[in-house]
């Protein structure tokens, strides 16, 4: 076994020659080149510019909600009812008077009310369903006007409505934002794409990958950090080695497996891919899998004419067809004779 | 031909054969090196006397 690791425990380089870079430099997150810093410079700027357009948009918003917290003219619904009757006092009269709002006067209200906002529907909701309460109480017969008063469909469909329309208005709102921030990021990429920073802040050459020393000797010097016994052997005879070798391919010998294997270890050593990895647990259940795999090959039949039936089995039609000749001919002479 | 249980199982076919492992077995048995090994089992299903226990859904 310890033959069969040697080999592995060697260090295994592309193409025999280890690679070595030299003028690494870290950078930030990565070792990156030029080309990979100024993408990133242009991912930063690209941000920065989509924060600033972001930035600006969120105070204008914010700047016109404020302005919509403090109307310069309160209109709350008891001004609007108020107003269509100022000299009549009483739940009465001012609900003969909310009767007489029509349906067009709810929608220019809802559409000319300064506070837009859900406490404010709210708040309305609340007067409504007060108002019914009190119209309820009162049973005043007049129902033909109900169509048109705060607790009617009208006045529902109103608020609806400007419900609606707000919810609209923010949608369009979050959907500006995006866009502009997109934009931003999409402008300040190609605008820093475009003009690359290269003479203000000149970026040193970029890591070269070099073979470990150049040269007539290099392959030798190479191998003789593999292999310094071939290397020297090499050197003895003057020549140098142009195909960096590798070693003997390691021998993998199932007999190691040989408690798992049982008898199945000449058939395996025969039949069966060599494995091994470092996992001893891996390949254990690998050869073990091989030892189960061989108990259970069985000898099957052979192959026949009848066991197929695209083959077919003449003999078998045979025999049916000589059998049903046989009794058709004997019921024949049989009830011809009896017949006579 | 490659059985799924050593001991012989009502529920097999002939020899003790069972087609839905044979995929498996097939897919395992490819790796080695005697190729007769697989091909018998193939014409064994196909050709064979296991032809009559290829269920339409693996049983």
């Amino acid at each position: 076994m310890e033959e069969a690791e040697l080999p592995l425990a060697a260090p295994l380089p592309l193409d025999g020659q280890p690679l070595q870079q030299d003028d690494v430099r870290r950078a930030g997150l990565c070792e990156c080149d030029g080309s990979s810093r100024s993408v990133l410079r242009g991912l930063v700027l690209g941000a920065a510019f989509a924060s600033l357009v972001g930035a600006s948009f969120i105070v204008n918003v914010l700047v016109v909600m404020l302005r919509s917290r403090h109307p310069q003219h309160g209109s709350t619904p008891h001004d609007f009812q108020v107003d269509r009757s100022p000299t009549q006092r009483g739940a009465n009269s001012l609900l003969r008077e909310m009767h007489r709002s029509s349906d067009a006067d709810i929608r220019a209200w809802g559409a000319s009310t300064a506070v837009d906002s859900d406490e404010e529907d709210e708040r309305q909701e609340r007067f409504g369903a007060e108002v019914s309460e009190q119209r309820r109480l009162l049973s005043s017969g007049s129902t033909s006007h109900e169509h048109h008063s705060v607790g009617s469909a009208a006045w529902a469909n109103a608020l609806y409505q400007r419900r609606a329309a707000r919810k609209g208005a923010r949608d369009r709102r979050a959907l500006l934002v995006v866009c502009c921030v997109l934009l931003g990021v999409g402008l300040g990429y190609g605008l820093a794409r475009r003009r690359p920073a290269a003479a203000s802040n000149p970026s040193p050459p970029a890591p070269q990958w070099r073979r470990v020393g150049s040269g007539p000797g290099a392959a030798a010097r190479a191998e003789a950090q593999l292999q310094p016994e071939a290397a020297a052997r090499s050197a003895a005879s003057t020549q140098p080695a142009l195909a960096p070798r590798l070693g003997p391919p390691p021998t993998i010998d199932p007999a190691r497996w040989k408690h798992v294997l049982n008898e199945s270890l000449p058939w395996a050593q025969t039949n069966v891919p060599a494995f091994e990895c470092s996992d001893d647990d891996v390949t254990l259940t690998y050869w073990y899998r091989w030892r189960l795999f061989h108990l259970h090959m069985r000898r099957g039949d052979k192959l026949s004419a009848c066991s197929s039936p695209r083959l077919g089995c003449w003999v078998r039609t045979l025999t049916l067809t000589l059998t049903l000749t046989l009794t058709l001919t004997l019921t024949l002479t049989l009830t011809l004779t009896l017949t006579r | 031909m490659i059985t799924e249980f050593l001991r012989k199982v009502f529920w097999s076919g002939p020899h003790n054969t069972i087609v839905a492992p044979a995929g498996h077995h097939i897919m395992e048995g490819r790796w080695l090196r005697d190729d007769a090994i697989i091909d018998d089992y193939a014409r064994f299903w196909f050709l064979g006397s296991g032809w009559r226990k290829q269920h339409p859904q693996a049983g």
